[in-house]
């Protein structure tokens, strides 16, 4: 059989834009179908798991819709379905007359989900405080956990965000990192975000102090918060 | 514990906790490769915990091994490092293809019959066997649509398949069950099948429930095995070996563990 009689069958399956019944085949219109609803199901089911929230902020009929409307421009292209979902924030976007939750929410949760699949973290390693004693801060660099990003949410999701994040408050700065093995997502000061992003871009301490260094007397509480919260881990000589 | 067994049970992530709170005795679980694929994190971690109490079957579900394209690089890699890994007792994957005009059906799609594609499974076959280092198995398919042109009866095909390749063959009684139906036939024409396949070549029998939707039955894994299809995996047994490791398969519908513990130990004696 030709990888064309093969893309044919696909392409009908997913519902691809001009796609046809396949030719070639003794098919009974509910064989096909039954591959169809499949995909359909399959689609609903692998998002709802990445984008909970987004499903119950939608509801699940719209939400359904949706699934199978990314599906559709956007079908899967590798065999692992967990990695399947990553353009719905900017899918979400394009659509006409959409709200700005959906999109956030969709880059918030992806964000979560990816984490799952990465390396684990070594453990926290409280010579972190004698090395930012005795180190020269142009020689070292932080450790964050894996995952770690700032993400910028409309305040409407505030009390569905703040159910289950580390700490009560509200955004729209959130903080996310993976905790052990579970994602974690907290509020974050908005007046801290620069030195925070400071820490995760640049090479060294020192740099990022030179970057910002009208909020270096911001460093100590965000790093103490870091460490509380468990998203500073240590840090290495660069 | 489980010396002398050979029904393992597909394990999914409702029973994860449970099956390493309480530890039944299993000779072995099954699990699909695809969920696996990560540098770290909660469910490799499972995995791991599982892998230390009990041997493990890797089993894919989205090679496409029939694909014309070709097999995905970044899949193989994947799936060798899981492999190394996990050190499976078994790993196996679907003659089917999926990967099609740049898109991933993420279903099982059916192949021709015929000797063009039969050189193209043995090919990617061998191709991963080597990258493996080891043999695999091979299962055959509930299939919804059949292509025209079939040459080969699907038997032979799958005779040829495990000659050449080198690779077993995975037989599972509910597909056959679930394939004779929608063709039109009852439990001879899967009985017909499985008399038709080379004894040895067989390296584990899968056994599940399917779905009644009318005009047809859909291989869903979501309810409890049905007496034909017990009776067919007895037969199979009979034929293929009593100790041919058997897989009870639930994917959707998933009952408390027990209620699957109690259909594996149907299984062993079936």
């Amino acid at each position: 059989m030709t990888a064309d009689e093969q893309a044919a069958l696909v392409a009908w399956i997913w519902g691809q834009p001009g796609a046809l019944p396949p030719h070639g085949m003794q098919a009974s219109e509910r064989g096909l179908n039954a591959y169809r609803e499949h995909a359909k199901a399959l689609a609903v089911r692998a998002l709802a798991a990445v984008f909970p929230r987004l499903q119950t902020w939608m509801g699940e009929s719209e939400f359904a819709g949706l699934a199978w409307a990314f599906a559709r421009t956007h079908p899967p292209r590798a065999g692992d379905m967990n990695r399947w979902g990553g353009e719905l924030s900017a899918f979400l976007c394009g659509l006409p007359g959409m709200d700005e939750e959906p999109p956030a929410l969709a880059a918030f949760e992806w964000a979560l989900h990816c984490m799952a699949f990465a390396a684990d973290d070594g453990p926290a390693d409280e010579a972190l405080w004698q090395q930012l004693q005795l180190t020269d801060p142009g020689h070292l660099r932080l450790r964050f956990a894996t995952g770690i990003a700032l993400h910028h949410l409309p305040i409407s999701l505030n009390a569905m965000l703040s159910a289950g994040a580390e700490e009560t408050g509200g955004g729209p700065l959130w903080l996310v990192w993976r905790s052990g093995w579970r994602p974690a997502w907290t509020p974050f000061a908005e007046a801290q975000q620069n030195v925070l992003a400071a820490l995760l871009c640049e090479p060294t301490l020192a740099a990022a102090l030179q970057a910002q260094p009208a909020e270096a007397p911001l460093l100590a509480a965000v790093l103490q918060q870091g460490w509380r919260q468990g998203w500073l881990l240590g840090a290495q000589r660069a | 514990m489980s010396e002398g067994l050979v029904a393992g049970l597909g394990l999914r992530q409702p029973h994860y906790v449970d099956l390493l709170t309480r530890r039944p005795s299993l000779p072995f679980v099954e699990v699909h490769s695809e969920n696996f694929f990560a540098e770290g994190g909660a469910a490799l971690g499972v995995l791991h915990a599982v892998r230390a109490d009990y041997a493990v079957s890797l089993h894919g579900v989205g090679l496409g091994l029939g694909s014309a394209v070709g097999l995905d690089e970044w899949h193989l890699q994947q799936l060798q490092q899981l492999v190394e890994r996990v050190q499976p007792v078994r790993v196996s994957d679907h003659a089917c293809f999926a990967r099609a005009g740049g898109l991933h059906a993420q279903d099982l799609l059916p192949l021709r019959f015929d000797d063009a594609t039969l050189n193209r499974l043995v090919d990617h076959v061998q191709q991963v066997q080597e990258r493996l280092g080891r043999s695999i198995l091979v299962e055959h398919l509930s299939a919804y649509v059949v292509w025209d042109g079939d040459t080969l009866a699907e038997p032979d095909f799958f005779n040829a398949l495990t000659a050449r390749s080198g690779c077993q063959l995975l037989l599972d009684v509910n597909n056959l069950y679930v394939n004779a139906h929608n063709a039109g036939g009852g439990p001879a024409a899967a009985r017909a099948w499985m008399g038709a396949i080379r004894p040895g070549s067989v390296g584990e029998i899968h056994v599940a429930g399917h779905a009644d939707v009318g005009a047809l039955y859909i291989d869903d894994h979501g309810s409890p095995v049905i007496e034909p299809v017990w009776a067919l995996l007895a037969e199979g047994r009979a034929r293929f070996g009593r100790d041919v490791p058997i897989l009870l398969e639930r994917d959707t519908d998933i009952p408390p563990l027990d209620d699957l513990l109690a259909e594996v130990a149907r299984a062993e004696v079936a």
